[in-house]
């Protein structure tokens, strides 16, 4: 990695002289960090100055800026001239990043590893870091995971510095406010808190920033694994902060109330307090006019509910309550179980089960092998199962019903927790039919009424009474009438009663 | 416990999901019983005026205490002894309110949803239910409450217009035909369908604004009212009070009369009955927290103890009415207790406590 194969008036360090007393400990240090440069240029009439980089982090341009700077630099003639020197050598690298002298070896290092370059100078006590940091990242690309029809077609990266750009060139937006924290013991990673100075909820980033510092772990690869440990209930079904790839969405949330967290290293930025409404909203919605917005939402909604329930009804209808469905339909659905050899628990449970075990396979298959597999598991298992009168064919279109309506929810995640609480209620559907339906509702509401996403009530707006929280619910009101609801998380704080959790 | 406070519409909210459960099922059958005359209608408006005014003694009384429950500050009025006296009844009247609300499930479960299933499994996982909402605070089952009463608002809405058809108004005819003493005769019963002035003895405590919390009340009681008095005299209207007499749950037959061709379902009555369950839970939740918070104040046990130790007792109240006449007899007393309990002891309270707020300013 060092040395060779570069074609310039400079050569690899051969371990002599420049450093000083530094030279034993740096070589030792060196030895293991075998992907650091470390070059020889001379400058001044016999003087040499040692650069420490890091080949791929740095600018490349910036490198030679260094080198023309130090070429036209002449060395101290005496050693007693070393500070000014290194005042005046500074100045001149100011544009290209000089930011300060340092004699810490340790700190050389850790600034080295980096991005920076380390320049150390003949007759120069300290050594200079320069800040020539440049890091290749992914183009910034259409979100793969929440696309739209309409709306930008920006995602984040994978580099924190471009994400916040990202934020910050969203519009000239003076009140956004980005804090600075650091987590993972054996790799340090920057995190930015990112939120809006005046609208923000009273008290979110305080707590925020007490649960992110008290995060223990090697590593946090992916904004997940911050997510996963900053919950507030590790044991409910329900994501209680929202991942997004969208600048969009994380800068809607911020304008109401709510916090966002971007990670060094991860397209995902996460966005809390994270309400139960949010699992139907899409960008999309404000972005098309409000008829459709609020119809397509209401679609949503009833989709969620589809997801999740038909099963269970299927249940608790075919084995509990024929009674309650029409004659002439009852009669259809059970002439269509005729010769079904399981109960419609177990028939059910087969074809869920089946769907999800298609779903993931197409998911790691290869994407030209994806139809192929679609065409097997939906079209050939799906018919051969009702040929072969194990299923009837009632259930297939109320599973393809299901599965269809748990794509349609925009949060993927959210679309997790529906599909496996649909699961919970077709075996309470099966104990209890239509009672065990209701249970099984009434316990999702319980727990939902009981969660909380960092101090708020995860079911809100319900429960607040404020008619203006409600305008961005099931019906997504016209923007006019919608002006005064936009900070509805920030209402709480000029509300003095409300204490701040 | 929960600090965040409570705004005045959710504490309307709670109280009409509170007193809109099992009474809309049954009332029209009790009062007519009791009455005899289809002007029952009156005793629901008359009950409804005194329950308001209750819940109006309630406030007054537990606002001279801010922050504090019946059973923290009715020491502090009546001396120890008495004061856990009558917290102690209170907690009894509400943990029998559980069971009731309970029975009541379970009866109409397993008449009209699942027959032949035994009570227990019937009821445990409500029960169980209740106590996992009830140990999430007052906030949580507010929450509940206001997912609850939209939806069922909504169907029992839905419910009464179309069954408008059904009616004849002929059938209440004639009004005040034998005067006032048979609808003076059912508010005895009418008040059952208002026990509501005991929660504010504890309720006011968590409000926001709690001087407004008579006018809260005061909201709460007109919805109910208004439900109430629609119900019945729909109810009444189309089955008239020979038949209304005859009907353990009028107002379930109500819906089974009548049937909307070309919609999805044929029989509305079980999946009307599905919802209606939330209703019933709705009602279960509060009088739970009500009693659990009573124990957990009076004996100082924790919140959570309070909870899980009342569920055999629950349940056992629940099993103890034979048959569904029992329960309903034992709601005729439980009413009065209730009405004792809310309306005459705050009365001599409020009294008590103006009197030795006076005599404390004489002696200063």
């Amino acid at each position: 990695m060092s040395g060779s194969g570069v074609g310039r008036a400079e050569k690899a360090w051969d371990g002599d002289g420049i450093v000083g007393e530094l030279r034993e400990e740096l070589l030792d240090r060196l030895e293991t960090r075998a992907d650091m440069a470390r070059r020889e240029i001379s400058f001044g009439r016999t003087a040499r100055a040692l650069m420490l980089y890091i080949p791929g982090m740095v600018q490349e341009s910036k490198l030679e800026a260094i080198r023309t700077e130090m070429a036209a630099f002449p060395a101290p003639e005496h050693p007693e001239d070393g500070e000014a020197a290194a005042e005046r050598l500074k100045l001149r690298l100011q544009a290209s990043g000089a930011e300060r002298w340092t004699g810490g070896l340790e700190e050389l290092l850790k600034e080295v590893q980096e991005g920076s370059t380390a320049l150390l100078a003949e007759g120069l006590p300290d050594a200079l870091l320069v800040d020539t940091r440049h890091i290749e990242a992914r183009s910034l690309e259409e979100p793969i995971s929440e696309a739209v029809l309409r709306g930008p077609r920006i995602g984040f990266c994978e580099s924190l510095e471009k994400n916040a750009a990202l934020l910050r060139s969203y519009g000239s937006v003076p009140d956004l406010a980005m804090e600075r924290l650091e987590v993972g013991s054996a790799v340090r990673k920057p995190l930015l808190i990112v939120y809006m100075r005046d609208v923000v909820q009273a008290g979110l980033i305080e707590e925020m920033k007490l649960r992110i510092r008290g995060l223990e772990g090697d590593d946090f690869p992916e904004s997940g694994y911050i997510e996963q440990m900053i919950e507030d209930n590790s044991y409910s079904p329900f994501q209680q902060l929202q991942n997004t790839e969208r600048p969009d969405r994380v800068m809607s949330g911020l304008l109401e109330g709510r916090a966002a967290i971007l990670l060094e290293g991860t397209p995902f930025a996460l966005i809390a307090p994270f309400t139960l409404p949010m699992i139907i909203q899409s960008p999309e919605d404000y972005y098309e006019r409000w008829l459709p917005g609020s119809l397509i939402r209401m679609l949503r909604f009833f989709s969620a509910l589809i997801a999740m329930f038909t099963p269970a009804l299927y249940i608790a209808f075919t084995s509990f309550h024929p009674g309650l469905i029409p004659t002439k339909l009852a009669l259809t659905v059970v002439g269509a179980r005729q010769g079904v050899p399981f109960p419609s628990l177990i028939e059910a449970l087969i074809m869920e089960v089946s769907l999800e075990i298609l779903r993931e396979a197409g998911l790691r298959l290869p994407k030209p092998i994806g139809p192929a597999m679609g065409i097997v598991g939906g079209l050939i298992i799906g018919e051969a199962a009702v040929q072969a009168g194990i299923i009837s064919p009632i259930l297939v279109i109320v599973v393809a019903i299901t599965a269809i309506s748990s794509f349609v929810i925009p949060v993927y995640s959210a679309g997790i927790s529906i599909r496996m609480l649909r699961f919970g209620a077709m075996f309470s559907a099966a104990v209890y039919g239509l009672y065990g339906v209701v249970l099984f509702f009434l316990l999702l509401l319980s727990h939902l009424s009981r969660l909380k996403s960092f101090g708020t009530p995860f079911l809100r707006p319900l429960g607040s009474y404020r008619a203006h929280d409600f305008k961005d619910m099931l019906v997504r009101f016209p923007l006019p009438a919608m002006l005064e609801r936009r900070r509805f998380l920030a209402a709480d704080r000029r509300d003095p009663a409300k204490p701040s959790e | 416990m929960n600090a965040d406070k409570l705004t005045n519409t959710q504490i309307s909210i709670l109280i009409v999901n509170y007193m809109l459960a099992t009474a809309i099922l049954v009332l029209p059958r009790m009062l007519v019983d009791k009455a005899g005359t289809p002007d029952v209608w009156l005793s629901l408006m008359l009950a409804g005026v005194i329950s308001a005014a209750g819940g109006w003694l309630a406030s007054r009384l537990s606002l001279s205490f801010p922050g504090e429950t019946i059973f923290q500050y009715g020491r502090k009025l009546i001396g120890k002894g008495l004061g856990a006296a009558f917290g102690t009844s209170l907690v009894l009247y509400f943990l029998v309110i559980c069971g009731l609300e309970a029975r009541s499930l379970e009866e109409i479960t397993t008449k009209y949803l699942l027959e032949g299933t035994p009570s227990w499994a019937v009821t445990l996982p409500f029960l169980w239910l209740g106590a996992y909402l009830v140990l999430g605070g007052i906030q949580a089952i507010v929450q509940a409450s206001d997912l609850i009463f939209p939806l069922t608002g909504f169907i029992l809405l839905v419910v009464l217009l179309l069954s408008l058809r059904v009616v004849e108004f002929s059938h209440l005819l004639p009004v005040l035909g034998q005067g006032l003493p048979p609808v003076l005769r059912s508010m005895k019963t009418a008040a059952f369908a208002y026990s509501g002035p005991e929660l504010m003895l504890l309720l006011v405590a968590y409000m926001k604004r709690p001087r407004s919390a008579g006018k809260a009340y005061a909201a709460a009681i007109a919805i109910c009212m208004a439900f109430y008095v629609v119900t019945t005299v729909i109810v009444i209207g189309a089955f008239s009070i020979d038949g209304v007499t005859l009907r353990t749950w009028p107002t379930i037959d109500l819906i089974r009369s009548f049937e909307i061709p070309g919609l999805i379902f044929e029989r509305y009555e079980s999946l009307i009955l599905a919802i209606w369950i939330m209703k019933f839970f709705s009602t279960f939740v509060l009088a739970l927290f009500a009693s659990s918070l009573g124990i957990s104040q009076l004996f100082r046990v924790p919140f959570r103890t309070a909870v899980f130790a009342q569920l055999p007792f629950i349940y056992i109240v629940q099993e103890l009415p034979k048959t569904i006449e029992d329960v309903f007899r034992v709601w005729d007393y439980l009413s009065m207790a209730g009405a004792a309990l809310s309306v005459g002891v705050p009365a001599l309270l409020l009294v008590l406590q103006r009197w030795k707020k006076g005599a404390a300013h004489g002696r200063v």
